[in-house]
């Protein structure tokens, strides 16, 4: 073996020694910091869920559109989807401990008006964004 | 040096086995000390195997041929590029390569940001290394790039054999190169997927996960091949680019599962539905890509793709796919009941259905392939005879299922998720059909023959491509009609914010393409094998071409015997066309130099096949060509390139390549 092999070979067996040692005897808090949880869970957040929810309405919509669904199972369809981003809605505002058993109804109407509002939004947007170009 | 990359294996070895049990052990007790200390594992095998892969290309480049791989596959006349390629061209080099491949694939895993504070991944990582463990173990022990020549042979060569010719050409540097990314690219979901079976996790978090893998592993997995159809049609010299070989078959196999599995995923991944179909798919094509492997190496099977014969090295092979497929199996079985929860078909007339039918397409071919690929080692174990499969087998077979595959890509994107009807079957199909209708007819009076079954197949090409065409339109449209933006505009907001689906689109505009060429070269093929004297001719089509004689030069240390061949179309002088024959100074068998003369409507293709020699006047006095006439041949290779273009466009990162939406009942 020449010696840049010899040098070489120390080198490569050093690390890989390092690498697969240093974590053993390294302090317990600074490993905790880099890596908190080997049991995380990663199940999908109400977020996600929301905004799975949100991108499917879109989709419905967008499919209804291009000829894709019939009337009758587009309503459907989006009736669904909207007592299921309604029901996340209400999970969401649940969590945060703002509601009232007894104004259920009231918000569930009020959900469901602001989901319209918020499709009218982002195709009101859209058209501005696009007649400011 | 060679020592060292010897050595550095060793100890990839060792530091493997301790890094899958440090995780077992750490997923055990909980103790992120030892399971830190295995992601160091990871990145000290990843290293070693950098390291020894960079020496054996040390030595390749150097020609040091007291390293029996160096010798046997490179000379010092070999051009660089070569000498590289090298690596991969031999078994044990090859090996290393997948080694090397999964090392740097697992170590991305591991560090990857995302799965920092996955609970998955101790799983994932350790079913990783005990993969490379695999083949560390059998290039240690059956197959060591770095092993002398002095061991292998009793002496050091003063010069090495060469790189067998028929690899000297770029098809064939990226075709192994890029078989292995696709199929140490599949490891990873297969990974991911046994994790979920392990931990009782079967939702469809695995798959969201490992999707830019699996889309990745298959575009290079469609790569490849491409590549290696290409290598086979410039430089086999045989007239075409596929000729269901058993390694072939094996690249295709995992090709088609790997497609299907693709799809299937989309349906777990929206409809929460197919979870043990998705499983079983991703086991068999990581299976499937082991046993590809395995047939290039084991010599069971011959075949011009295969390495040198090893039995040895089949046998541990086996060992190793009996291992997982048992192990997976059990899994499957233990957790059938968790994957059996989720939701059902709801409509018959569904884009869910639709992606069934595609898959049951996809995974009958895989069968009928496979079982035509070891049909011969069926038959000599039970009646002793060894019964060849041959190409009429593969094409009568696969050809309609693949032609009902093509079929279905055209219609799932027409249908919506869920329900559709048939008034908007009919709306969206009733253009696309009709005029690809009109396409068959025309096309079955107008081209030669009148063969039915390719005017069926190019009205279904037609067909598929229109319905494209109609889901670009329609999307513009409505996207047009919704926001007021131009219709430029809406095109280029409705591809980049959908990446996932029109990405999608892109990649099956691009098979069209390819089965274009496919059903062009297969159905509609001149062939024509003439010998011809000094200024005779020879006519194909509207081609004619009047040899000359042969001529003789040099190229280097190689010597090459030519025709230049006049050209002549519907009256035309078009040009010169130059097949080859060359002689290589290291190789005994000459090899052939295709003459291709290509443009998007056909590929006039010809081949120097043999000549006749006088003794008493010591010349050539006639020549034997074959001359071809393929036709839409380059629409495969732009095919590729397409299928490259949309597979990039939709896994690119961003807001338009993210997941997709779900679908409950």
């Amino acid at each position: 073996m020449s010696g840049f092999s010899l040098v070489l070979g120390v080198l490569v067996v050093m690390v890989s020694v390092f690498l697969v040692g240093y974590p053993l005897i390294k302090d317990e808090e600074e490993v905790k910091s880099l890596d908190r949880s080997l049991d995380y869970d990663a199940e999908d957040s109400l977020e996600k869920q929301k905004e799975s929810v949100f991108i499917t309405l879109g989709e419905i919509e967008f499919d209804y559109r291009m000829k894709k669904l019939s009337k009758e199972d587009y309503e459907k369809l989006k009736a669904m989807y909207k007592r299921q981003a309604v029901a996340l809605l209400k999970a969401e505002e649940q969590e945060l401990d703002l509601i009232d058993d007894g104004d259920m109804e009231d918000l569930e109407k009020e959900l469901e008006k602001e989901i319209e509002q918020e499709i009218e939004r982002e195709v009101q947007k859209l058209k501005q964004e696009n007649k400011g170009k | 040096m060679a020592d060292l990359g010897y050595l550095s294996l060793i100890l990839a070895l060792t530091i493997s086995i301790y890094t899958i049990i440090a995780f077992v052990i750490a997923i055990k007790t909980g103790n992120r000390k030892l399971k830190n200390s295995a992601k160091g594992g990871v990145a000290a095998i990843c290293l070693l195997v950098t390291t020894a892969s960079f020496i054996l290309i040390y030595h390749l480049v150097a020609s040091d041929f007291s390293i029996a791989y160096v010798a046997q596959y490179t000379s010092t006349d070999l051009p660089l590029f070569y000498k590289f390629s090298a690596f991969w061209a031999g078994n044990s080099g090859s090996l290393l390569l997948w080694s090397w491949v999964l090392a740097i694939y697992t170590a991305i895993i591991t560090f990857s940001k995302k799965h920092e504070q996955d609970g998955k991944l101790p799983y994932v990582s350790a079913i990783l290394t005990f993969n490379n463990l695999f083949f560390l173990f059998v290039m240690l022990f059956f197959a060591n790039p770095f092993i002398k020549s002095v061991q292998k042979f009793g002496y050091v060569p003063a010069e090495g054999s060469g790189l067998n010719p028929m690899l000297q050409n770029p098809g064939m540097v990226f075709h192994p190169l890029t078989l292995y990314l696709g199929y140490v690219g599949f490891a990873v979901p297969f990974a991911f997927a046994i994790t979920a079976l392990i931990l009782k996790k079967v939702d469809d978090s695995w798959i969201k996960v490992t999707r830019r893998w699996t889309v990745i592993a298959w575009m290079f997995l469609s790569l490849g091949n491409l590549y290696g159809a290409q290598w086979a049609y410039v430089e086999l010299g045989w007239g075409g680019f596929w000729a269901w070989d058993p390694v072939e078959n094996a690249s295709f196999i995992p090709w088609l599962t790997g497609t299907a599995f693709l799809h299937s995923v989309m349906i777990q991944e929206r409809k929460d539905m197919l979870k043990i179909w998705n499983m079983a798919l991703i086991i068999v094509t990581f299976l499937s890509t082991i046993f590809g492997t395995f047939l290039t190496r084991s010599g069971v099977l011959q075949s011009v793709h295969s390495f040198a014969s090893n039995p040895g090295l089949g046998t541990v092979f086996l060992i190793f796919m009996s291992f997982v497929a048992l192990v997976s199996l059990y899994l499957l079985i233990d957790r059938i009941n968790l994957l059996k929860q989720g939701n059902q078909f709801e409509s018959y007339l569904s884009k869910e259905s639709s992606f069934l039918v595609n898959n049951l397409l996809l995974v009958g071919a895989a069968f009928a392939t496979f079982w035509g690929t070891i049909f011969p080692l069926i038959s000599e174990a039970v009646r002793g005879v060894r019964v060849t499969v041959s190409v009429p087998f593969f094409n009568q077979v696969n050809g309609p299922i693949l032609l009902a595959m093509v079929f279905v890509m055209g219609i799932c994107p027409l249908i919506a998720w869920q329900r559709s009807s048939l008034k908007n079957l009919r709306n969206n199909f009733m253009w696309p059909l009709l005029i690809a209708a009109v396409i068959g007819v025309v096309l079955y009076f107008y081209l030669p023959g009148r063969q039915l079954y390719g005017a069926v197949a190019f009205a279904v090409c037609a067909f598929v491509i229109l319905t494209i065409v109609q889901e670009f339109y329609r999307g513009t449209v409505v996207r047009h009609r919704m926001t007021g933006e131009g219709y430029l505009t809406a095109l280029g907001r409705l591809t980049v914010r959908n990446r996932r689906r029109y990405g999608g689109y892109i990649v099956h505009l691009g098979i069209v393409f390819i089965v274009l060429a496919v059903i062009g070269s297969y159905g509609y093929k001149l062939e024509v094998t003439k010998q011809v004297k000094p200024g005779e001719t020879i006519t194909i089509g509207d081609y004619t071409l009047t040899y000359n004689g042969l001529m003789e030069k040099r190229e280097g240390a190689n010597a090459v015997v030519y025709a230049e061949m006049p050209v002549v179309k519907g009256g035309k002088h078009i040009g010169t066309i130059t097949p080859e024959k060359v002689f290589y100074k290291n190789w005994q068998q000459p090899g052939t130099e295709v003459a291709i003369r290509g443009t998007l409507a056909e590929d006039l293709y010809v081949i120097l096949a043999t000549w006749e020699w006088d003794e008493k006047t010591q010349s050539v006095t006639s020549a034997t060509f074959k001359v071809n006439v393929n036709p839409l041949m380059s629409w495969m290779w732009i095919g590729g390139y397409l299928l490259v273009l949309g597979t990039i466009f939709a896994v690119w990162p961003g807001k338009g390549s993210r997941l997709g939406p779900k679908y409950t009942q």
